[in-house]
């Protein structure tokens, strides 16, 4: 059966309400059917994956529902409440398949939750048929550190066959001064709105435009700004250890942060920038373990698929190890980022930043930013290019990890100039240069790993079965990762020569404009 | 989409109580079900509270505009097509149509496939026109016996109308209506046609509560969930459930 059609409404306050239901009543008679209390919890990732791919999620009565973009429903077995959920947090059941895919590594974690109260009132006709329904909702809303009450939401359903009813009721509530609430406003934007939140606030993607005519001091530090506003937003999650990814991004807008600086540090105040660099430094050591160790847990069911199930014994005690180790790492980071070293550090660094003596009025900052960004694009291009093409069959590693790490300097220098740029011609170059990345990125992942594997297998002294165990299960992972290792360093030759074709070498000389 | 067609050619044996009521435990069971009022009596529209729409009528039924005639009874999934006064002459329409024998309810209930998992139809009392077509269309007739000599006689007028009109027997199911146990006759007839496998074990009782109906003007389960009614219905649809193979 079709989904009836419903009209939206909103009220000034109660007395709004019932001057609506007043005037409806002159025609037909009200039948009040009942009257619940409710308690919703929304969910969400905190980079909105759902919400952008047209899902939503509640709570209600310790049941998630998941309300999917062809607007079908699904259900999940009883869940206990919490204020997030990773995968394995649900019950076992289609609704935690489909909310993998969508949301991937990242927990759900609660953004609003609101209280209502919602009378549902039939409207009948003298037959005492119901021709359409009533609903009232009058909710409070609460998140975002904040409880607000909102204003009455009537829902007036259609049923199939009333239709002259429904528009006859929908007219006098209207007459009565009730206002009909804009299409696509959901339950969700209704209580963040009133919250003072909005949906979207936060994406992990790099999306700050700068104005062609800017000049290079004000362009780095709008987006040093905005790299420090990133990390401040992700402490919260880190702190609470919500998922892996809060420290990710804290780290990255870090790098890139710091990559900038370097990058552009013929046309900054050296001496003055050095000191953050230093606490930047710092803030690496200080977040590096917890990481290196979640790219590892990541990974826990990729290596229970490369072993035979014999040896997931010894695999599931070296997670264990694992974990424990990251337990301890942890209480070093919060203690790191509760420190009053760290409080000084940001709050110092945003006032340098916001200051126009800080680095505006730097004399060599005071150039067009457009032109060096173009100069030092060219120039970390054309090393790649030239790095690359030197590299053979028989280069060491290292030599492909330096590569790597100048392909992420020339990338990050595309994300926070690519506002100068035709819009079409970076995106292109953006996506051959993720190419490269992506083959020197798991080139260099597996290397990382087989040296930690290998360091773990060799120290083991121990004897004892589990000790035994485990190191059976490394030097099973270590024979299949150096056969991948194998495969994705075989790759690379192929992945270059596409990355510097004459095709795109012409493309980007003409980005560039030479 | 199934069609099952509550039918006898004898009057007042509880064919709305049925149509009605299984309906309505159908839609409770989470079947998208459509009740069609074919009594030009309107017993089931009554129950439901329903009207029909000014335009509506025979013609239309036949023509296969049901969509927009169709309404909502008060309870989630179920609705209604309500009965016209003109359907007392259906038959006279039907009798136009070029291929009396085709099934054209059939086709006309075909538009609603996607809308439906199931279609009841309440079926006037007569052997007309009309019963054949109803006959020919459903997936399955289920027709109320009472425990009497006439009403074994309906049935055994039913199985010939199916013999003459070439459908296959199997589709009738049987059952007994309105028995009532301090009536030996009842309990006679009872014990007498029980064994035949035409009529399903579930016997629904005359009762009180379902005479009721007609001043509640609502199902007997939706007066009471638990009622011995209610549960005796519950216990036919399940019955028709298996036998017609519906879940």
């Amino acid at each position: 059966m079709k989904k009836n059609c419903c009209k939206e409404f909103s009220a000034v306050d109660e007395a709004g309400v019932d001057a609506a239901l007043e005037n409806a009543g002159q025609s037909y008679l009200l039948a009040d059917r009942r009257k619940q209390r409710l308690y919703e919890y929304y969910y969400d990732t905190f980079d909105w994956s759902l919400y952008s791919s047209g899902y939503h999620l509640k709570r209600r009565g310790g049941q998630l529902y998941l309300g999917l973009p062809d607007k079908s429903r699904m259900t999940s077995g009883g869940v206990t409440a919490r204020k997030s959920y990773l995968h394995n947090d649900l019950p076992e059941s289609e609704l935690r398949t489909v909310l993998h895919s969508v949301a991937g590594i990242r927990a759900l974690c609660e953004i609003v939750a609101a209280k209502i109260t919602r009378s549902s009132i039939d409207i009948r006709n003298k037959d005492r048929k119901t021709v359409a329904r009533l609903q009232i909702d009058e909710a409070m809303a609460e998140g975002n550190g904040k409880e607000a009450l909102l204003s009455p939401f009537v829902r007036l359903w259609a049923m199939k066959g009333y239709e002259k009813a429904f528009a006859r009721v929908a007219a006098d509530l209207e007459k009565a001064g009730l206002i009909e609430a804009p299409y696509d406003q959901s339950d969700l934007k209704r209580y963040l709105t009133a919250v003072g939140r909005e949906v979207l606030d936060y994406s992990s993607k790099y999306d700050l435009t700068q104005p062609r005519e800017i000049r290079a001091g004000q362009a780095v530090s709008s987006i040093c700004l905005y790299l420090l506003e990133m990390m401040e937003k992700n402490v919260s999650g880190v702190l609470d250890d919500i998922d892996s990814e809060f420290l990710h991004d804290f780290r990255v807008a870090m790098r890139r942060t710091r990559s900038l600086l370097s990058q552009l540090k013929n046309y900054l105040p050296e001496e003055k920038i050095q000191r953050f660099l230093d606490e930047f430094k710092w803030l690496g050591t200080l977040t590096g373990p917890v990481r290196d160790l979640d790219v590892y847990l990541l990974e826990k069911d990729d290596y229970a698929s490369m072993l035979p199930e014999q040896l997931h014994g010894g695999l599931d005690a070296f997670f264990q190890d694992l974990e424990k180790k990251r337990e301890k790492d942890l209480t070093m980071l919060r203690q790191g980022l509760a420190s009053q070293r760290y409080r000084d550090f940001i709050e110092s660094w945003r006032i340098f930043l916001e200051d126009e003596k800080g680095i505006c009025d730097w004399e060599p900052a005071r150039e067009d930013c457009f032109p060096i960004a173009r100069r030092i694009i060219g120039k970390r291009y054309r090393q790649i290019l030239k790095k690359g093409g030197k590299l053979g069959e028989h280069s060491p590693d290292e030599d492909l990890h330096r590569l790597r790490i100048q392909g992420k300097k020339l990338r990050y220098l595309l994300e926070f100039f690519a506002s100068f740029f035709d819009e079409k011609e970076i995106q292109h170059f953006h996506k051959q240069l993720k190419k490269l990345q992506n083959n020197l990125g798991d080139f260099n992942d597996i290397s990382v790993q087989l040296e930690m594997l290998e360091k773990y297998r060799t120290s083991i002294k121990s004897r004892s079965r589990r000790a035994v165990e485990i190191a059976a299960a490394l030097g099973g992972l270590v024979t299949h990762l150096a056969e991948e290792h194998k495969n994705v360093r075989a790759q690379f030759e192929s992945t270059f020569a596409g990355f510097a074709s004459s095709e795109n070498r012409e493309k980007f000389d003409s980005l560039l404009g030479e | 989409m199934k069609i099952i067609a509550v039918y006898c050619s004898k009057g007042g044996v509880g064919k709305t109580a049925t149509s009605v009521n299984l309906a309505f435990t159908a839609a409770r069971k989470g079947y998208a079900s459509l009740l069609c009022d074919l009594d030009p009596q309107g017993a089931s529209s009554y129950y439901f509270r329903i009207r029909p729409k000014k335009k509506f009528n025979s013609k239309q039924l036949l023509h296969g505009n049901l969509q927009e005639f169709i309404r909502e009874t008060d309870f989630d999934d179920l609705d209604l097509l309500p009965a016209h006064f003109s359907h007392r002459n259906i038959d006279l329409l039907l009798d136009k149509e070029k291929e009396k024998k085709n099934p054209i309810l059939r086709k006309v209930l075909g538009s609603l496939e996607d809308d439906y998992d199931l279609v009841f139809l309440d079926c006037p009392p007569n052997l007309t026109l009309l019963s054949e077509n109803i006959i020919s269309s459903a997936d399955m007739v289920v027709t109320p016996v009472i425990p009497t000599t006439l009403s074994v006689l309906a049935l055994q007028q039913l199985l010939k109308l199916c013999k003459k009109t070439g459908v296959n027997k199997e589709k009738v199911h049987a059952f007994f209506s309105m028995a009532e146990q301090r009536k030996s006759m009842h309990l006679d007839v009872i014990s007498q046609y029980r064994k035949y496998a035409i009529f399903m074990k579930t016997i629904i009782p005359f009762l009180a509560e379902i005479e009721k109906m007609g001043v509640n003007r609502k199902p007997v389960g939706a007066t009471q969930q638990n009622s011995r009614a209610a549960l005796a219905y519950e216990r036919l649809l399940k019955e028709i459930e298996k036998r017609g193979k519906l879940r």
